[in-house]
């Protein structure tokens, strides 16, 4: 991560997947969380080709004091309400994300986790309910790359998966969970009573940043569901079931048009595609160990 | 039953039209419209008709009783104009004036091609 | 000078930026949302293979939205079409949808939040019957809105879809009925064309130019209005290589009476998007010019609101909020003007926290 200060503001260039994220903050409690999350990755040239202008600001001077605030913009727009200062981390990730969905448009992009083993991607899309992101940061330390925990980049050029490993929000119970599951996770500070309830980020695994640039081919499918205390069911899911649920679960298929549909369609046809339920996350981490063709030579 | 003869059936834009079949069903992509839709088989099979030419009604569902091996029946003339009418809700297909088709009852063409700005590579 | 004018007048040049440069021009085009007009413009001059890879890869996945948009405006064409079948009236669209059906380079790339179009005072009611009963829905439920559209405006209140959304607002003439400057509708429908193999119809060339000079200069609020400076230059690049449009134009615009906002149409563009135009045209429009009060008080405000803010640079409020000024104030007669933005201003005010 590049970075240098300017007498109100710190200015930080960082990598993030594919793309290369300018930011401008005065806001002081930025800069350690930044360099938790981003330092691992290869560090952008200082006149990199910049895909997204970003600005933490603080909040109006009025409020300074007595409640100070954070806003998010993005190039000229300024997209959301003001958060609380202190939740100014949670703000710019959440902020980040919305800005790639709205242009990252040289990907397919899927609402899915995404791990890699092999060479060869498994995409978990986040249906309601799912327990994508709890499941997508269990499985990263069960022997998988993390490639990204919100986002499945589809190429145009082979369709491959392309790494976005960002800081994964883990919601209430989730925390808990991750921590006894994977000791060698490293989580971030919790953020209270923010909008979606309590969070803290999980920090990408350092090889998931030293080999985000490393694509992956697309392999299985498997729409996960967790139902508590169920008994793991595990089977396979018809292509056209599998097309149509991702199709409504992607930021950009709509708008893509027919290129959208036709690399969706490439996609499913390349895939093994598999709907799950599972109660505990024991189960479903061992059965995802027998997908087709996974160890094979 | 409205499908009077003299009007043929067809699909209002065959090229902008893209397909994916899986097992029994199709996944369909509609450029002009920026619409996609899945079509069970006989709907896609009746659409794939009308995309090779134009066909009347009674000629289409005779057809398709052939092709799917079952009798010609009132309630499958029904069927098949349900299929179209479906079709024709979704902007697929559309009903043209036959050539041999009274001229002028006083209602505009309906339809129409328009001039598209140039089709872009698909990337 | 920013570095998108720069290209707009000459595009070639992109093969000398930087990468600073690169980011810098990004930044404006993001910034008004010009991406796919920006990439469409340098492909159809050659210049893909001089544009690195990333600003490249960028400027071409930005043509999606806009295509979507074009394609969901085509359907709602055809279901306009539908609903109006049992209605003995001509139909003639302006702006987009026109620019986008006839094919004009002005199109490439370009989205649209409306599909503008104009029928026959006479057909107004006709027609807002057969979309209210065909499923359109008034957008301003408000009743003075409902009758400052119908009594002042050119339009009706704006109709839409349930089921797509897409506003539809339905125009008898180009200008608002208060407005100063009254062209002739049926001068318009006069000199307007059919589009090929349609009942749809579309204003001449030079009635399309003097329509979007009359939008941006007349009765639009000029902040925000550089898409439209890029259609007029868009549209006059294109349109002044043909002889008669190039003497059509002024006759056109005294007979309309938009005679002053081409003339600005014609020099902003020129100035600001180095529009290469004949010198016998910009001749035969001088006497069109203002007087050189208003005319200093144009050349200032409007190139810094009209024209791509640097990314650090404040937007020019100051200015705009004159222009703003003025555009109502062409727009409706001075004591109207106060009730109005009165309204305005209590309304959104009482839209905040």
């Amino acid at each position: 991560m590049l970075s240098y200060s300017t007498s109100s503001a710190q200015n930080f260039l960082y990598r993030s997947g594919p793309f290369v994220v300018r930011l401008r903050t005065p806001i002081k409690g930025l800069q350690p969380l930044l360099r938790w999350c981003y330092d691992a990755a290869e560090e952008p040239a200082a006149d990199a080709y910049v895909h997204l202008n970003l600005r933490v600001d603080q909040g109006p001077l009025r409020r300074r004091f007595l409640k100070p605030q954070a806003v998010f913009r993005f190039e000229n727009r300024t997209p959301f309400e003001p958060y609380p200062q202190n939740h100014a981390f949670p703000l710019l990730e959440w902020g980040t994300n919305w800005c790639i969905a709205m242009r990252g448009h040289r990907f397919l992009m899927l609402h899915a986790g995404v791990l890699e083993r092999g060479g060869q991607a498994l995409i978990l899309p986040a249906m309601p309910g799912s327990g994508k992101t709890t499941l997508t940061a269990a499985l990263a330390y069960r022997g998988w790359r993390f490639l990204s925990d919100e986002f499945a980049l589809i190429d145009g050029d082979r369709g491959h998966v392309h790494p976005l490993p960002r800081a994964a929000p883990l919601k209430n119970n989730a925390i808990d969970v991750i921590r006894a599951l994977a000791p060698a996770a490293e989580i971030g500070p919790v953020f209270e009573k923010t909008r979606k309830g309590t969070v803290a980020h999980l920090r990408p695994p350092r090889d998931a940043l030293e080999r985000q640039h490393e694509t992956a081919a697309p392999a299985w499918i498997v729409f996960p569901r967790y139902i508590a205390g169920h008994d793991l069911r595990i089977g396979r899911l018809s292509r056209s079931m599998a097309f149509t649920r991702l199709s409504q679960n992607s930021f950009n298929y709509r708008i893509l048009g027919a290129t959208g549909f036709e690399r969706l369609a490439t996609l499913i046809r390349r895939c093994a595609c598999f709907s799950a339920e599972y109660g505990r996350l024991d189960d479903i981490a061992a059965a995802l160990e027998g997908l087709p063709g996974l160890h094979a030579p | 039953m409205d499908d009077a003869t003299g009007c043929n059936w067809g699909a209002v834009a065959p090229s902008a039209l893209h397909w994916a079949e899986w097992d029994t069903e199709t996944s369909l992509f509609n450029a002009d419209t920026g619409e996609t839709h899945l079509l069970s088989e006989l709907p896609a099979t009746t659409l794939r008709l009308l995309c090779e030419r134009d066909w009347t009604f009674d000629a289409l569902y005779a057809h398709l009783a052939s092709l799917c091996e079952t009798d010609v029946t009132p309630a499958w003339q029904e069927k098949i104009a349900g299929v179209l009418h479906s079709l024709e809700a979704l902007e697929l297909v559309e009903q043209r004036a036959a050539a041999t088709a009274r001229g002028g009852d006083g209602t505009r063409p309906r339809g129409g091609t328009f001039q598209r700005s140039e089709e872009h590579a698909v990337v | 000078m920013s570095l998108l004018l720069q290209i707009i007048a000459d595009p070639a040049t992109v093969a000398t930026l930087s990468p600073q440069q690169w980011n810098v021009l990004m930044q404006e085009v993001r910034g008004l949302r010009i991406d796919a007009r920006i990439g469409l413009l340098l492909e159809a001059q050659g210049l893909a293979g001089v544009c690195p890879a990333d600003p490249w890869h960028e400027l071409r996945a930005q043509r999606h939205p806009p295509q979507l948009v074009q394609a969901q405006m085509r359907l709602e064409l055809r279901k306009v079409l539908k609903a109006l079948a049992g209605v003995d009236t001509p139909l003639l669209l302006l702006k987009g949808a026109a620019y986008m059906l006839a094919g004009l380079p002005v199109a490439q790339g370009r989205a649209f939040t409306d599909l503008d179009i104009l029928v026959p005072r006479n057909r107004l009611e006709a027609v807002e019957a057969a979309l209210l009963g065909a499923g359109w829905r008034h957008q301003k439920s408000d009743d003075y809105d409902q009758r400052y559209y119908r009594r002042w405006m050119h339009e009706l209140p704006p109709l839409y879809h349930p089921e797509r959304g897409i506003v539809i607002d339905v125009h008898h003439s180009i200008l608002p009925l208060t407005s100063r400057v009254q062209p002739d509708p049926g001068l318009l429908w006069a000199d307007s064309a059919a589009l090929p193999g349609s009942t749809l119809r579309v204003l001449s060339p030079a009635d399309m130019v003097l329509h979007s000079a009359a939008h941006l200069f007349h009765d639009g609020e000029i902040s925000g209005g550089f898409g439209n400076l890029l259609d007029l230059h868009l549209l006059l690049t294109d349109f002044v290589r043909d002889a008669d449009f190039r003497a059509r134009l002024p006759e056109r615009a005294a007979q309309l009476q938009l005679g002053r906002p081409l003339y600005y149409a014609l020099s902003f563009s020129q100035d600001l998007c180095g529009t290469r135009l004949p010198d016998a045209l910009v001749a035969h429009c001088r006497h069109f010019a203002p007087g050189p009060v208003p005319g200093w008080l144009m050349r200032t405000l409007v190139p810094p609101v009209l024209g791509p803010r640097h990314p650090r640079h404040r937007p020019a409020a100051f200015a705009a909020w004159l222009l703003y000024l003025r555009s109502h104030w062409l727009r409706m007669r001075p004591g109207l003007l106060a009730v109005h933005l009165t309204r305005k201003a209590l309304r959104r005010a009482s839209a905040q926290p």
